[in-house]
């Protein structure tokens, strides 16, 4: 069985007059129709397992969901989760539906959030790609969503959450996950690793 | 207590979207950045350790120019907050 991969990029595409030079433009609306069109397969897919993936922009999760993920019984939302507002919304939202069982056994929601190993791999990459944002997108979003990880970590200790980092080197995109042995590791781990935006401009002008 | 670094089976290369983030990378790494540095400006590649420091913007300029990979990368201007005013061709030197 495929995943059914729902991305705010993909659906862009669909939209009337977008063009990938000004894909900012297009970010609000898709990323509505990517909320409604995830809601509507939550009521009838079959897939045994939810994933929300996590991450900042260009950090490698549409590449690891193409890499690993795109062949197995997944319903897959490709998008940062920028907001805890927004992620607690949509797990709420999860959490009621997969109360129902499928074939069954009870659905399940995973996080698989990928951080770029190093950010100036994922700034050269988001910079130069095809579609085009302002690179405060990049500073504000990769902020925000290891920001909303730690949160999402703490507010539902239950929700299984798999942290993957990316690397590009020699011309090989690869992936590590990172194993914790218990989950105050993580949360350890995730507190140590936040950014702010300013951090993170540190990190790429230095 | 152990955090366990588990590397993942190797991605298909050739996949579209693992390419074309490969070719991003590749071409953000020929393009040159022209970044604020106290009263100067400071000229470099995103990888590089040190870069090379100019008083005056339009010295900087000259120098990405002169140094841009086989004239294929862009160059980009950033402003007093790190972030990008503009690149070349868009922004006039």
């Amino acid at each position: 069985m495929s995943a059914t991969i729902i991305s705010a990029d993909d659906i862009k595409k669909e939209l009337p007059g977008y063009d990938l030079s000004h894909a900012e433009e297009f970010h609000r609306e898709s990323a509505k129709l990517a909320d409604r069109k995830f809601d509507a397969c939550l009521k009838t897919s079959t897939h045994q397992t939810i994933v929300l993936m996590s991450g900042g922009p260009a950090s490698g999760k549409t590449e690891f969901v193409a890499a690993y993920l795109k062949d197995g019984d997944y319903l897959i939302f490709d998008g940062i989760l920028p907001t805890e507002a927004g992620a607690g919304i949509k797990i709420d939202h999860i959490r009621k539906s997969i109360g129902k069982l499928v074939n069954g056994s009870a659905k399940q929601l995973k996080i698989y959030a990928v951080w770029p190993k190093d950010f100036k791999q994922a700034y050269q990459a988001f910079i130069s790609r095809d579609r085009k944002f302002s690179d405060e997108h990049f500073y504000s979003k990769h902020a925000s969503a290891r920001k909303t990880l730690l949160w999402i970590a703490k507010a539902y200790p239950d929700i299984e959450i798999k942290l993957y980092t990316s690397t590009y080197q020699k011309g090989i995109l690869s992936f590590t996950e990172i194993d914790f042995s218990e989950k105050r590791e993580a949360l350890v781990f995730l507190e140590k690793n936040q950014y702010s935006e300013k951090d993170i401009i540190n990190v790429i002008s230095s | 207590m152990a955090i366990t670094y588990k590397k993942m089976p190797n991605a298909d290369q050739n996949d579209p979207q693992i390419r074309e983030y490969a070719e991003a990378v590749e071409r953000g790494r020929k393009s040159i950045h022209i970044f604020r540095n106290g009263d100067g400006w400071k000229v470099k590649r995103i990888e590089d350790e040190e870069g090379k420091f100019f008083t005056s913007k339009e010295d900087a300029m000259v120098y990405a120019r002169e140094n841009i990979e086989d004239k294929s990368g862009t160059i980009f201007i950033h402003g007093e907050n790190g972030l990008v005013m503009g690149s070349i061709p868009e922004i006039a030197s």
